[in-house]
């Protein structure tokens, strides 16, 4: 499906592009919020990543899946974005902001998951780009290797690192609200 | 194992809770104008990048003949010995030549994706 609406956009069909977008804008958005723990920045660098897809359409091997290639471009906007963002915070000592703050639906909902959002808030933005990927998105070692530019092993080590710091998130906010 | 499965599953179901969607309901326009707005820009850029492509080959040429030609003659213009004139033409041809390829390159640059 993708490579038909590639072909389509290539032809000159600009609003076959529209695919992509409806398709692939809540996931990249989720990848980029993961990294960037900002809604403002992340909305601004799935712009930018899809700005990027269309311009380097031509240039799209096919060797890997569309939406491979779409969130290697997300990531690797999303981390450049952090550099600039934290040397920013540094100069201005901007405060991180409550990423899942109005998530849930209702106040107990919220009660509830609290704790859950507060353990997610405190893992490292690769940690939750890589749980992302692999639980969520469902992305083998070798695809998240491809996706983000690390080695296997170090893949392996923020994904390990990444469930223990989430169980122990889990633990801390447990005991912290008894 | 079925621990492993068990925390496996508790942290799908966590991500799922965690998961964020575009609220924007705009988003999809956005972006479709400034791609709109891109492909303009870029038919632009490409009639600039020939209009400067094109004076830059030929001022090369001009100049590069019009300082052998001063170069070679050995009268003097306006009491400056020809030979000075065409080095002051070729620092001339020089200056203009790198500002004209700066320009190209920039103009390159920008129509260029990075990814």
């Amino acid at each position: 499906m993708d490579n038909l609406y590639i072909d389509k956009v290539l032809r000159g069909d600009t609003e076959a592009f529209r695919y992509f977008l409806k398709t692939y804008k809540d996931m990249g958005y989720n990848v980029a919020i993961s990294i960037l723990n900002d809604e403002y920045f992340a909305e601004e660098v799935v712009q930018d990543a899809f700005m990027k897809v269309f311009k380097g359409l031509k240039s799209f091997k096919r060797k890997s899946k569309f939406k491979t290639w779409f969130y290697r471009i997300v990531v690797n906007e999303s981390f450049q974005r952090l550099k600039k963002i934290n040397k920013e915070r540094e100069l201005f000592d901007r405060t991180d902001t409550d990423l899942y703050a109005g998530l849930a639906n209702n106040e107990e909902e919220e009660q509830g998951n609290k704790f859950i959002y507060h353990a997610m808030n405190k893992l490292l933005p690769n940690e939750r780009l890589a749980l992302n990927l692999f639980y969520l998105e469902e992305y083998k070692v070798s695809e998240i290797v491809e996706i983000t530019g690390w080695s296997k092993t170090n893949t392996k080590v923020i994904l390990h690192r990444a469930r223990k710091n989430l169980h122990s998130g889990l633990e801390q906010s447990k005991i912290n609200k008894s | 194992m079925e621990n492993q499965k068990f925390q496996d599953d508790m942290i799908v179901d966590i991500l799922k809770k965690t998961a964020r969607k575009l609220h924007s309901n705009s988003f999809d326009d956005k972006v479709m104008s400034k791609i709109n707005y891109d492909l303009k820009l870029k038919s632009q850029v490409s009639k600039q990048l020939k209009r400067s492509l094109f004076f830059f080959v030929a001022g090369t040429i001009l100049g590069i003949g019009a300082t052998v030609f001063f170069m070679m003659s050995s009268s003097a213009i306006l009491g400056i010995n020809t030979r000075d004139f065409g080095l002051i033409l070729l620092f001339i041809i020089c200056v203009v030549g790198i500002m004209s390829f700066d320009n190209i390159r920039r103009l390159i640059n920008t129509y260029t994706p990075q990814i």
